[in-house]
């Protein structure tokens, strides 16, 4: 049974509309021919001439058109129950997806990505305890929501009183992590990395030390100067191997642009770091330098000289 | 042998029960059945040829008959029929159904036309 109505299908679905399958078409033929001689094989046994055996196997067997149609009827038969089952069906489906599609479901939107309840919140102070007003908060979390990762970065500044406060940035049940960097001017860029923690952060308490006003000036290998170069203290590494970051991402309010001479106020620094420049000529990719601030009492304008040839090799390497 | 004016046309309905019938003892290709139905009755019953072969399509789709091309006695290329399980039991069901009918009127034929009513 289940043989036939996998025959059936396939049939209907090889099969015009209206149309019985070719192979029962050709089936039937050759059995009716098949019906014929064996006939006229019979008649002329008997005696009879091929003609006349042909002529009696004939009439013996009828209308022939009209037994080919009732053949093919009985076919069509399931070609059309096939039809309208095919018909059927694809209206449910019509009629279910739209009841589902305007009265049921609700609309599809994207999931709302709850970041969390937890604050970063702290002070930024001076050496004497002094509140330090205006100081750039950079802060990173990283989250690790049901299948995916999410880094995100959250700005602000610090008030008159040096405090700051990011709301509701990470999730308080979940594992985070947070990379926090404070730029202030004139002061050494510090942050802080916390991994694997959950529940709420304890207050942020920074203590930010005077730096020297490092200078950094850009120019081609020729000596002219690279106005509109971006560029932002990517890291400080202090003598003791303290490491200072600040990550590509978010750090839009610390970038600084080169003046007409190519040159670059980078106050983050103090004498005998290893300060990381990150810096984009303009159309070119971002790079980053090493300077070493020497532990001299004055300290000279860094030279930072950039091959354009190579930048610019280097930028449009990854598409070429 | 009956002349063609003594052959009898069959019931409507019978055709497929005689087709049935003819399979019980194996397979057979639509030209033996017709031989088989018209020797068995000594030639008086008669089946257009033409229809055996409707007949014999519309069992096959409702399952009480199976098809198979094969080799002929006359060793010529010939479509068999078998009967199925299903047919079987629809040829009980047609041969007790044609008893009854038999009977019934084998009763009407013996009745007396001044009988009671």
């Amino acid at each position: 049974m289940f043989r036939r109505w996998r025959i059936t299908l396939l049939d209907y679905l090889r099969t015009p509309p209206g149309q019985t399958p070719r192979c029962v078409t050709d089936d039937i033929g050759a059995e009716i021919e098949s019906h014929l001689d064996h006939a006229i094989d019979e008649h002329r046994r008997r005696g009879m001439t091929a003609e006349h055996a042909r002529q009696a196997a004939m009439s013996e067997f009828g209308n022939l058109d009209q037994a080919l149609r009732d053949c093919h009827q009985v076919w069509r038969i399931d070609q059309r129950l096939c039809h309208w089952t095919h018909l059927t069906l694809t209206t449910l489906l019509l009629v279910a997806l739209a009841y589902f599609s305007f009265t049921r479901t609700p609309p599809i939107s994207m999931p709302v990505v709850d970041a969390g309840s937890g604050d970063l919140h702290g002070h930024v102070l001076d050496e004497r305890s002094e509140a330090i007003a205006q100081a750039h908060i950079l802060a990173v979390v990283k989250t690790w929501p049901p299948n995916g990762y999410r880094q995100q970065a959250y700005i602000a500044t610090t008030g008159a009183n040096g405090r700051f406060r990011i709301e509701n940035v990470y999730p308080t049940d979940q594992k985070y992590e947070v990379q926090l960097a404070v730029v202030a001017d004139r002061r050494l860029l510090e942050s802080i990395y916390i991994s694997d923690v959950a529940g709420q952060l304890a207050p942020f308490s920074f203590r930010l030390r005077s730096s020297e006003p490092v200078v950094v000036r850009f120019s081609t290998a020729d000596g002219a100067p690279l106005h509109g170069v971006e560029v932002f203290p990517h890291r400080r590494v202090d003598a003791s191997g303290q490491d200072n970051l600040v990550y590509f991402q978010g750090s839009e309010p610390v970038v600084t642009t080169t003046d007409a001479d190519g040159i670059a106020r980078l106050p983050y620094f103090g004498r005998g770091d290893l300060a990381t420049v990150c810096f984009r000529v303009p159309g070119m990719d971002w790079q980053t330098r090493d300077v070493r601030i020497p532990r001299a009492t004055n300290l000279p304008v860094f030279d930072l000289q950039v091959s354009l040839d190579t930048l610019r090799a280097n930028t449009e390497q990854p598409g070429s | 042998m009956p002349t063609p004016s003594e052959q009898t046309e069959l019931l409507q309905g019978t055709l497929e029960m005689l087709i049935l019938q003819s399979l019980v003892r194996g397979p057979r290709h639509g030209y033996s059945i017709a031989r088989w139905i018209h020797n068995v009755s000594s030639d008086a019953l008669r089946i257009e040829e033409g229809s055996l072969y409707p007949a014999l399509h519309r069992m096959e789709r409702r399952g009480w008959i199976d098809s198979e091309w094969g080799q002929s006695e006359a060793n010529r290329r010939a479509k068999f029929y078998r009967l199925t399980r299903s047919g079987r039991k629809q040829l009980g069901a047609k041969v007790r159904s044609w008893e009854q009918l038999v009977l019934a009127i084998g009763r009407v034929l013996d009745a007396n036309p001044a009988g009671a009513v």
